[in-house]
């Protein structure tokens, strides 16, 4: 179930790290530990999974880590783990889109059930990815001339207002219409209209 | 007598022939030319408006008014002497008042720096670095339990592993044990060396400290002290520290907008021998059950406090070899004292 997911555990206190480590091993998730935010930053994780961050450490800490990564839209969801959080230093990191803010020692439910979450985030914000992906391939299939007349039909406009713009007859709109839903198999404008707004 | 009968002599044989009809051939010349020379009235010159760099060379003038210099140069360097006396002093004054104002932001920021000490960095960095110093290790603790636990459920169960998870345990067991010894050694590490004090001084100091504060707050202090002076064998700065903290409580324990607005220090010889200190408040009393326990660490009523300063006087006070009491005061709020023995007054 969790074999592509990875949980990455960034902590300076080798003990903890060793602990966490075995006992997430343990409940099936993969792990991937790091002894700080440079050791985190070297070599990025790039596949599916999410971040569990200390917050107090030596160089960079955990809240500009954070930072850094938040500035990225494809990076890992992150749970924050203190053990002196205070509730502005939390509030921070909520608000910078942390998925949870955990404080040491944490309880495995609590743990688990935050590491679901965040990954599960990570899932979904994957699939909406590859869907824009794919639709922009599919797109990407269209002749300009359909792109143009495409543009037209999501503003609502109706075949005989297209043809009077682009000065053609409204049976070449039609035919453009029918190669575009063809293209990407759809049939309704609503379901055009739906395509591109996640765009 | 002898000169003044030459001199005659010398007279007479000079006027002798002139008397006697014989011709003087000349005057003396400086004389013919005093004679000669213009002699005006300076009051006429005053009169008529002449100016004087008009008259001849060699004027004389006479009767000249004297100047206000020449006439009042006693009183007018007298005055200027005043003057500069004054001067003198005014700026004398203005130092002192600015040394005084900087003494006074000196022991305010003293005050504040000593109260800070106490609430700040002993309780609130303390706080943090206790929680991470054990927060680490128990977190580890906690998630090596939770793993122990599924690998004695796996079928077969995992032993060895779940051996080496409790090895794990154990050291980080240590390590929390560790840090809590440390604590204990902060805490005991306040050896006192005892001074011979003089105590009016050291009230007199520590009121000063605290009317900063005292004054922000509208609150006297006042001080009750036994006529003869006073000296104990104490800490001087934990002497200072236990009073600082009784003050900064007294002064805490009134409440806003209180008509009563008092604070007493006090240090007076009891009949039994000691001398008994003491702060007293006008403030709101501390209840009969609480006593005990605020002199307790972390134990507090204030909405920011700490639970610290009153620990710390019962620490110093006992490392004394004294007690702190407490009692309600005279002055209707509480009052904490404690008795040191008496070191005399000394010769």
């Amino acid at each position: 179930v969790r074999e592509d997911a990875t949980v990455h555990l960034v902590d300076d206190d080798a003990s903890l790290r060793a602990a966490l480590a075995r006992l997430l091993t343990l409940l099936g998730y993969q792990v991937v530990v790091h002894e700080d935010a440079a050791a985190f930053l070297a070599a990025p994780p790039r596949g599916p999974g999410c971040i569990l961050l200390d917050v107090k450490m030596p160089g960079l800490d955990g809240m500009a880590l954070h930072e850094r990564l938040a500035a990225d839209p494809e990076s890992l969801p992150v749970v924050f783990l203190s053990a002196h959080g205070d509730i502005p230093m939390s509030v921070r990191a909520i608000k910078r889109g942390a998925e949870d803010f955990l404080a040491k020692p944490v309880k495995r439910e609590l743990l688990v059930e935050a590491i679901e979450r965040a990954l599960a985030r990570d899932r979904g914000a994957r699939e909406a990815a590859a869907l824009r992906f794919a639709r922009r391939a599919k797109l990407a299939t269209l002749t300009p001339r359909e792109a143009e007349v495409l543009g037209h039909v999501v503003k609502g406009r109706r075949n005989k207002q297209i043809a009077a713009d682009l000065g053609t007859t409204e049976r070449t709109i039609k035919a453009h219409r029918a190669a575009i839903a063809a293209k990407l198999g759809l049939r309704s404008v609503a379901e055009i209209v739906t395509f591109c707004a996640g765009l | 007598m002898t000169d003044i009968r030459a001199f005659g002599a010398a007279i007479g044989v000079r006027l002798g022939p002139i008397l006697r009809g014989a011709r003087v051939e000349k005057a003396a010349p400086d004389a013919a030319q005093s004679w000669s020379a213009p002699v005006v009235d300076w009051r006429a010159l005053r009169r008529f408006g002449i100016d004087e760099g008009r008259l001849a060379p060699g004027t004389e003038v006479r009767f000249r008014a004297p100047s206000a210099w020449a006439e009042h140069r006693a009183a007018i360097l007298g005055i200027a002497a005043a003057f500069a006396v004054l001067l003198l002093l005014i700026a004398r004054l203005l130092q002192e008042r600015r040394r005084r104002l900087r003494a006074e932001a000196e022991s305010n920021a003293r005050m504040t720096e000593l109260a800070r000490a106490n609430r700040i960095s002993t309780a609130g960095e303390l706080a943090a670095a206790i929680a991470h110093d054990l927060g680490q290790p128990l977190a580890a603790i906690d998630a090596n339990v939770d793993s122990v636990a599924l690998l004695l459920q796996a079928d077969p169960p995992r032993v060895d592993e779940a051996l080496a998870a409790l090895a794990d345990v154990r050291r980080d067991d240590q390590r929390a044990v560790d840090v809590i010894a440390r604590l204990r050694s902060l805490f005991r590490n306040a050896e006192p060396h005892p001074d011979t004090l003089w105590l009016d001084r050291l009230v007199g100091d520590v009121v000063g400290m605290a009317s900063g504060a005292a004054g922000r707050k509208g609150v006297q202090i006042e001080t009750d002290l036994d006529p003869r002076p006073m000296r104990v064998r104490a800490d001087a700065v934990q002497l200072q520290q236990v009073f600082i903290n009784l003050l900064i409580n007294a002064l805490d324990a009134i409440p806003e907008g209180a008509a009563q607005r008092k604070v007493v220090v006090s240090a007076r010889r009891l009949a039994a021998g000691g001398i008994r200190l003491g702060v007293a408040d006008s403030g709101t009393g501390i209840a009969e059950s609480e006593r005990a326990r605020v002199l307790e660490p972390f134990y507090t009523t204030k909405a920011n406090g700490t639970g610290v300063g009153l620990a710390i006087v019962r620490r110093i006070v006992e490392s004394h070899g004294a007690q702190v009491e407490i009692s309600r005061s005279r002055l209707g709020g509480a009052e904490l004292s404690f008795v040191l023995p008496d070191a005399g007054a000394g010769t």
